[in-house]
């Protein structure tokens, strides 16, 4: 475990490196203008993050993307508040209040709300973070292959989320994810796999151009293909809001967070499921909200906001202890580990101690940054979100352009991201779900050689079956993915969905 | 996705039987892929009998501007083409201007200078300032 003094040491020492903290600031900046424009996203920033930051010293490209993640994932509150558009994913649940609250003329009121318990969520992720990531490691650095291969597995289970549709689509694009992931020169054999001939596919399918297609020049196509128009911005008058009335939410805020870090650290969720669950407990707990759920009560938007920020610690766990992704942003840093030669693991803590506190340090200048530039900037952030799309979008087309480019310098980079993108447009419009795929994409070929490793290391042993499930780490994920699936069956679902009507 | 599924298992199939190594199935590189095209053909029937079983209570998905998506995706296939023959600046700039003209903006004082002075600055900012290599 991480001695705590030397951890905090390390990542003081960092907060107070003016280099480190401008590359942090930067981030948050983009972050802010990314997570707050329709059309832009955290995880479509990131993704170009990765090839931008190729060059760069490691600890600079960490700062700026925990910038980016940490006031990225906030600010698609302010456009969810001001025109009903979430700017991310996680800011969906958001709406529900955030602009019933502006429609009242209380826009500044909704902003402040989100700013403050997004903060909170932020910094109690991030201390999670800092608390178990030693615990988790000591744990994790016992696992064989066939636990990797099945917390994999588990982490893929659980992106399909709420439906059983859902969850049957959602493991039909992890799956496509992994198939992805297999194309190239096989292991081992090194004989062209899933290539079809095609040359360039013989180096198999870089993530960088497979994420910016699906999250970048996808989302143009879904947009161009819905229609222009661009949403009405409500005004923001002045107003004052004393600070006694807004922290009177924290103690209930402290339970959405532990929801948040809870639902990030599973591979696979996200900020969505993360921010529904706390609405869905906060409508139960609050027996006398400031108005009805849906019609501009800020208990909504502090138990959305703070769960969806509590995640982005919970989704660092699995990432840097078990190189698992938590979400799909978590698995686009993945790829900027890996880019600069890092590999996230159980024993990333000891080999890398730094770059973890770099981590931590990002995060946490990213919260205070998160609350600077939300009481200040975002409240004046209403002419920005305007920008016509018919505008916006050719931009974000070739933005996306740029960053399939970039890293790899291959013009067939170009065309696979144009693929993605198609790709990632028709299985939207289809009702698939895309993160699903990242996950699959990040996740597959290291399933596939677990998967092989366990078979060669139980097929030398004298009971395979018992070396292969034999031990109780193993059994633990079994049962916990047979649970998921007993959970997802339609039966079941059905029971969970009649309670969830209320919602 | 069924058929693609069904199409993806043979594929892998036939291609483990024509392996020239001999190795044990478990071994070779297609093992993997055939579990999971089993899968995803195992997935694709459980969606194609849930989309059979609810048909007549489709939601409308909501109209598509096909002629816009045709357009802007054509535009980019045929600018990812140009990018190696003029290089960045100009393909980016008169994809920008079919690009933004197609989707509606048809203000001059707005169309020429996003059309013209974007990609400048995109190389500015990508190539002097941040160091990345542009297509």
């Amino acid at each position: 475990m991480q001695l705590p003094f030397q951890m905090i040491t390390g990542v003081f020492s960092l907060m107070a490196n003016p280099r480190f903290a401008l590359y942090v600031f930067l981030g948050s900046v983009a972050g802010l203008f990314v997570g707050a424009i329709p059309g832009l996203s955290v995880s479509m920033a990131t993704a170009l993050l990765v090839s931008i930051t190729y060059t760069w010293q490691t600890g600079d490209a960490m700062a700026t993307i925990m910038g980016v993640y940490v006031v990225g994932v906030f600010s698609g509150a302010i456009s969810a508040i001001l025109i009903n558009i979430p700017g991310a994913p996680s800011s969906v649940v958001t709406t529900l209040d955030g602009y019933p609250m502006a429609r009242r003329g209380e826009a500044a009121r909704a902003l402040r709300y989100a700013t403050i318990y997004s903060f909170v969520g932020s910094v109690f992720g991030l201390l999670v973070l800092a608390v178990l990531a030693g615990p988790v490691s000591a744990v994790a650095i016992r696992f064989q292959p066939m636990d990797y291969f099945l917390l994999s597995l588990f982490g893929l289970m659980t992106v399909g989320g709420l439906s059983v549709k859902s969850f049957t689509r959602g493991l039909f694009s992890a799956l496509l994810g992994i198939f992805f992931s297999l194309i190239g020169l096989a292991p081992i054999l090194g004989t062209p796999r899933l290539t079809f001939g095609i040359q360039p596919l013989k180096a198999g399918i870089p993530t960088v151009p497979a994420l910016v297609g699906l999250f970048g020049f996808a989302e143009v196509l879904t947009l161009v293909a819905g229609g222009i128009a661009d949403g009405e911005v409500s005004e923001i008058p002045p107003q004052k809001i004393p600070l006694r009335e807004i922290l009177r939410e924290f103690p209930r805020s402290l339970v959405s967070c532990a929801i948040g870090a809870f639902v990030g650290a599973l591979p696979g969720a996200g900020g969505p499921v993360a921010s529904f669950l706390a609405y869905g407990q906060a409508k139960r707990m609050v027996a006398n909200p400031s108005r009805p759920f849906g019609e501009g009560a800020c208990e909504g938007i502090v138990a959305s906001e703070s769960a969806n920020n509590a995640c982005i610690g919970g989704a660092l766990i699995p990432m840097l202890t078990l190189a698992i992704p938590g979400d799909a942003v978590t698995a686009i840093i993945l790829s900027v580990f890996t880019v600069h030669g890092l590999r996230p693991g159980p024993t990333f803590l000891r080999t890398d101690a730094l770059h973890f506190y770099e981590v931590l340090a990002g995060g946490f200048l990213g919260c205070l940054f998160l609350l600077l530039l939300g009481l200040l900037v975002a409240p004046r952030l209403s002419r920005v979100i305007r920008v016509p799309k018919r505008i916006l979008l050719p931009i974000v087309a070739v933005l996306s352009v740029i960053g399939a480019y970039a890293t790899g310098r291959r013009l067939f980079d170009v065309g696979l991201m144009l693929f993605f993108g198609a790709l990632g447009f028709l299985l939207r419009r289809r009702g698939f779900p895309v993160a699903p795929i990242t996950l699959g994409l990040v996740l597959g070929s290291m399933m596939d050689g677990n998967f092989r490793r366990a078979l060669s290391l139980a097929s030398t042993a004298e009971n395979p079956l018992a070396a292969l499930f034999g031990r109780p780490a193993t059994l633990i994920l079994l049962a916990a993915i047979l649970l998921t699936l007993v959970l997802h069956l339609p039966r079941g679902r059905q029971k969970a969905e009649r309670k969830r009507q209320d919602f | 996705m069924l058929l693609l599924a069904v199409a993806l298992l043979a594929h892998c199939l036939v291609k483990t039987g024509s392996l020239r190594q001999k190795t044990a199935f478990a071994m070779s590189p297609y093992f993997f892929p055939v579990i999971l095209a089993g899968c995803a053909i195992f997935l694709g029937a459980l969606l194609l009998l849930s989309g059979l079983r609810t048909s007549g209570e489709e939601t409308p998905r909501g109209t598509v501007r096909l002629p816009d998506l045709m357009i802007i995706l054509a535009l980019s296939v045929a600018y990812d083409a140009l990018l190696p023959h003029i290089g960045f600046l100009p393909a980016t700039a008169l994809y920008l201007l079919l690009s933004v003209f197609w989707l509606g903006e048809r203000r001059i004082f707005i169309l020429l200078p996003v059309s013209f002075v974007t990609p400048a600055l995109l190389y500015l900012l990508f190539r002097t300032g941040l160091g990345v290599r542009l297509p």
